[in-house]
């Protein structure tokens, strides 16, 4: 997995949230955004998945044009701010749906990725009744589904507990291994050391060091 | 892909609201039969199927003073209201990403269209016919509540359904270019002022059968009915796939449920 941003920048409403940004990063990786709020690390997140398109420049993925040649990566997980689910389906169900859409993942697998997060698969609850650590959970399970080569978290720790940051851990080593490029965007400095093997910072929608 | 995502998210999730629809069917159906009674009118079973898309005759020309179709209109609404809920809530990050394509994901919307608008109408006939069984009422196909000339075709009686399915697919194109509410409402106002003017351009038109040529001599014929919902729905789809094929999505929506 080869990722590639040329000359990218993105204005809305007149005010440009990301600035000419260049970057190569490449899979079995684990790459840190770090930066205030409003700094552009969702922006540049959004851009990444297809979500939002480039006023100039290209994101290119294993030399394909993203809003050319493909509409989205063809294998990303992306947990990007609040994650959205179903709110009258269990944790399991919501993953089945979404797995129905393209990794068509059995029961067991589903299962197995919701105890990797620390979820129990069982657990009969609606979605609604779920604590914000949970949701978190569920939106990083979500992400991390049929191990895509790419996957794109913003800000995977929040509201989640130490037994969970840690899975995260876990869970993103695993990954790393088995070849995929992960983007982290956090404001917690240590964690980011902790977990990423580079460490970019974006401010006012530049890539400063 | 997408279409199995929406039919069980959208669909399956929509069909309760349909027990609504089922009551407005069957105080429609109630209201029926007391005038039948009321003046002796031998109605059958498919009289209380059609009443319930005949709206008025087109209007000044009959001459008759203007009375709101409200029967028509309630179905009418609430069919928009229901075809602008889902689409804008499944505009999901995930949901999206994980289809791999913003053309199939409008697509599938517009196929979700085509199942509730068909589904819609079947619980109306349905809710009907069982009205007719527990009242008494004859189960026939003879048209006796409407005046017409000669036969009447079924492309002629699908225009209700079809221009139903045509107007939600230009409700998502509105939703999409505007917002679900603005969408909503222009549908609304559409479909009052076509109970008002007489026009194919208003093309809600053609889902009140009194405002057909089959029934109406001043009315709309079949064939210019579905060159205008042709051209409506092709436009529509052309421009809403342009539209959504660009549009940056800054947020998922359905955490604002």
């Amino acid at each position: 997995m080869i990722l590639e941003l040329q000359n990218v920048s993105k204005e809305i409403k007149g005010v440009t949230v990301l600035d000419n940004i260049s970057l190569t990063m490449q899979g079995g990786k684990i790459y840190g955004f770090q930066g205030k709020n409003g700094s552009g690390k969702t922006m540049l997140m959004r851009l990444i998945c297809g979500l939002i398109k480039p006023s100039s420049g290209q994101v290119i993925i294993n030399g394909e044009i993203l809003g050319e040649d493909i509409s989205f990566p063809r294998s990303v997980g992306a947990l990007i701010e609040n994650p959205a689910f179903l709110h009258e389906y269990t944790a399991l169900k919501n993953l089945r749906l979404l797995s129905d859409l393209r990794d068509h993942l059995s029961d067991d697998e589903l299962k197995a990725i919701l105890s990797d997060v620390g979820l129990d698969p069982l657990d009969k609850r609606k979605y609604r009744s779920f604590s914000l650590g949970m949701k978190q959970k569920l939106g990083i399970a979500a992400a991390v589904m049929g191990e895509p080569e790419l996957v794109i978290l913003d800000e995977p720790i929040n509201a989640v507990d130490d037994a969970g940051v840690e899975n995260i851990r876990k869970i993103l080593s695993k990954l790393k291994e088995s070849g995929s490029l992960i983007i982290v965007a956090c404001h917690d400095r240590e964690e980011l050391e902790l977990i990423s093997d580079e460490i970019l910072k974006i401010d006012a929608g530049r890539i400063v060091s | 892909m997408y279409f199995k995502y929406d039919l069980k998210a959208g669909f399956l999730r929509d069909l309760p609201k349909l027990l609504i629809l089922a009551g407005i069917v069957l105080i429609a159906n109630i209201s029926l039969f007391r005038y039948a009674e009321l003046f002796s009118l031998d109605l059958e079973s498919f009289d209380y199927i059609l009443y319930l898309v005949k709206s008025i005759p087109p209007f000044p020309q009959s001459g008759e003073e203007f009375r709101f179709p409200v029967a028509w209109y309630l179905i009418q609404l609430y069919l928009n209201w229901i075809i602008g809920r889902y689409p804008f809530s499944s505009v999901c990050d995930n949901v999206l990403i994980y289809g791999g394509s913003r053309q199939r994901w409008y697509l599938s919307k517009v196929a979700w269209i085509a199942i509730t608008v068909f589904a819609y109408y079947l619980v109306m006939i349905i809710t009907s016919l069982l009205f007719s069984i527990v009242s008494g009422v004859p189960i026939s196909w003879k048209i006796n509540l409407l005046i017409h000339a000669g036969e009447i075709s079924s492309a002629t009686l699908l225009l209700p359904i079809v221009t139903s399915f045509v107007t939600g697919v230009f409700q998502l194109f509105l939703e999409i270019l505007t917002t679900p509410i603005i969408g909503f409402f222009a549908v609304a106002m559409l479909s009052a002022a076509s109970t008002y003017i007489t026009s194919p351009l208003l093309f809600t038109n053609c889902s009140q059968l009194l405002k057909l040529s089959a029934f109406s001599e001043d009315g709309i014929g079949t064939g210019e009915s579905y060159l205008t919902l042709g051209i409506i729905f092709a436009l529509s789809l052309a421009a809403g796939l342009i539209i959504f094929s660009r549009r940056d999505i800054l947020r998922s929506q359905r955490d604002e449920e």
